[in-house]
């Protein structure tokens, strides 16, 4: 794994230097509507991104003031929840109000399977798009180093996770399960007290849900990757479901109804959790008889010729079946036909780390199932097609 | 080992604080139960400790190790494999990551400094040459797992753990 690591690395490094000429930019549109923005799939800061990162750019801002910041490189997540920034990122970070309960500063861990981050909770304006959420709960995420004053309960849960190191400056998490699973607490003089009943307003959400409109879900929606790959590649984000022309589900797409945001796939006759997840760069699944890569795309599956994963998707309580293929390939194939600089690593699985654990386990449908499709994450609340989100989507 | 006597060690060990987990006895399950259940997502304070009833382990023989399971309160499901009165093997499955560092023991600080290779948001490996370890998942679903690779009884790889 570390090969392919080092390889990630380096792909992202060939693009400092290959970016600039825009030739091999692939863009879907050219007119955003004040409900759209830009998704960026390029190498991240300081080239340090793996392939696969979908990057949008977000404006801060002191709540009710002009004194604001534009953070780029901003990671698209649609398996977390709401804005975590770093303290290093933010300027003016003692200026956002931190949020308090029994007059006690908040504080929350947010748990990725990278690692966890331990930080502040405080409001910011948000401005993404053409629209604006006030007042948003955010965490300001302390990156000092070394850091003193984490709970014992929160370290507890691995390793810190380094946003700037993977090259992003910031994440915002769009799941559709909208309220997080964050650890919250009040902290006095280094002493934390877990906190288990904030009410939702407090709680740290995608920003969408806090948008005086289009505030019901989003869409992630990318074109066909072009077959020689592409140093950077542009998709759009749209706020809304059903709000609006452009987001509008129509009976093409396929809904699938979740529970924490968890859908069904059933793959080789196996039931898996699954959730159509923008954070994962590859598509992570488990399947022991795929032979594993060597040289420098060890830890990722080598098929000996381009397959299909022929799964079915169904609703978290096993309705409404729906047949899916993806292709896979070798990923030497793809990327030997490649530009340099390419930060798009399309058709590419790898083994399930934690998946060992149990039959009944996790199934990731990374960010290359994303391309060339629309992906729809409908909110609790949305109504679609007469039924009742929380659901994902996808179409062609 | 008997259910009769495993039932029995519950009661005895509910009440006392031996330490255990990954690379210890069998008997550090019950603190992992203790710890995992009164923490609610991990906290330190063991006063508050609920009974453990013998109901939430259950004990698989297995042809060359034993399979000890629990789940929590908050719904976390833990196996751990036990051969030659050590646990060997840790996997656990739920909505959050649970305490590892009850659940790991001595070897959580080779899990916590040994960095993974960035591979997403999502999933975490850890392999050297005492540990293998990883974790894959989004927020509201987890999924994990430690071995010792020098402790694995022979002749087992990590899929035959079921």
């Amino acid at each position: 794994m570390k090969k392919y690591s080092s390889l990630l690395v380096s792909l992202a490094a060939l693009c400092l230097s290959a970016c600039n000429g825009g030739s091999s930019s692939s863009s879907s549109n050219n007119t955003l509507a004040y409900n759209q923005t830009p998704i960026i799939i390029d190498a991240g800061v300081n080239g340090a991104a793996s392939v696969n990162r979908p990057f949008v750019t977000v404006t801060l801002c002191v709540p009710g003031t002009d004194t604001c910041q534009t953070i780029d490189h901003v990671l698209l997540d649609s398996g977390s929840d709401g804005l975590r920034v770093p303290a290093s990122i933010l300027k003016n970070a003692a200026m956002y109000p931190q949020l308090t309960f029994d007059n006690q500063p908040l504080y929350t861990c947010a748990n990725y399977a990278a690692g966890y981050d331990f930080g502040s909770m405080n409001l910011t304006d948000v401005v993404w798009g053409g629209e604006t959420a006030k007042s948003v709960p955010f965490q300001i995420i302390d990156d000092s180093q070394p850091q003193v004053g984490i709970p014992a309960s929160c370290d507890a849960t691995g390793n810190y996770f380094d946003f700037v190191a993977a090259g992003q400056n910031a994440i915002i998490g769009v799941r559709n399960s909208v309220f997080d699973a964050d650890t919250n607490y009040t902290c006095n003089n280094g002493t934390c007290s877990l906190v288990s009943n904030l009410p939702e307003s407090m709680l740290i959400a995608s920003p969408v849900i806090r948008m005086p409109v289009d505030n019901n879900g989003v869409l992630l929606q990318f074109p066909t990757v072009p077959a020689t790959g592409a140093s950077s590649f542009t998709g759009t984000l749209t706020f809304g479901i059903n709000t609006q022309p452009n987001n509008s589900v129509g009976s093409s797409v396929n809904l699938l109804y979740t529970k924490d945001s968890l859908f069904n796939t059933n793959y080789n006759n196996t039931n898996y959790q699954a959730t159509f997840d923008s954070g994962t760069p590859l598509i992570i699944f488990s399947d022991n008889n795929l032979p594993l890569c060597t040289g420098e795309f060890a830890g990722l599956y080598c098929p000996a010729s381009p397959m299909q994963i022929n799964a079915v998707f169904s609703n978290y309580n096993g309705g409404n079946q729906i047949n899916s293929s993806y292709p896979l390939t070798n990923p030497a194939i793809y990327l030997g036909n490649a530009i340099a600089g390419n930060t798009l690593l399309p058709y590419a699985g790898a083994p399930c780390s934690g998946c060992e654990s149990f039959a009944d386990s996790i199934f990731l449908w990374g960010l290359p199932y994303f391309y060339g499709k629309t992906i729809y994450s409908i909110f609790p609340g949305a109504m679609v097609n007469g039924e009742s989100a929380p659901a994902l989507g996808f179409s062609s | 080992m008997q259910y009769k006597y495993l039932f029995g060690m519950v009661g005895i060990l509910a009440s006392s604080f031996c330490y255990a987990t990954l690379g210890e006895n069998p008997d550090s399950i019950n603190k992992d139960i203790q710890v995992l259940n009164t923490t609610n997502n991990g906290s330190q304070n063991l006063s508050s400790a609920k009974n453990i009833t013998a109901s939430k382990l259950q004990l698989k023989q297995q042809a060359n190790y034993e399979q000890y399971s629990f789940t929590t309160n908050d719904g976390i499901s833990v196996i751990q494999y036990v051969a030659n009165d050590n646990v060997f093997a840790i996997k656990w499955h739920g909505s959050h990551i649970p305490n590892l560092r009850q659940l790991y023991g001595a070897y959580f600080p080779n899990y916590q400094t040994n960095k993974s290779s960035y591979i997403g948001t999502s999933q975490h490996k850890v392999t050297n040459t005492i540990l293998d370890a990883g974790v894959t998942g989004i927020t509201g679903a987890f999924s994990g797992y430690a071995l010792l690779k020098a402790e694995m009884p022979a002749n087992l790889t990590l899929a035959d753990l079921k």
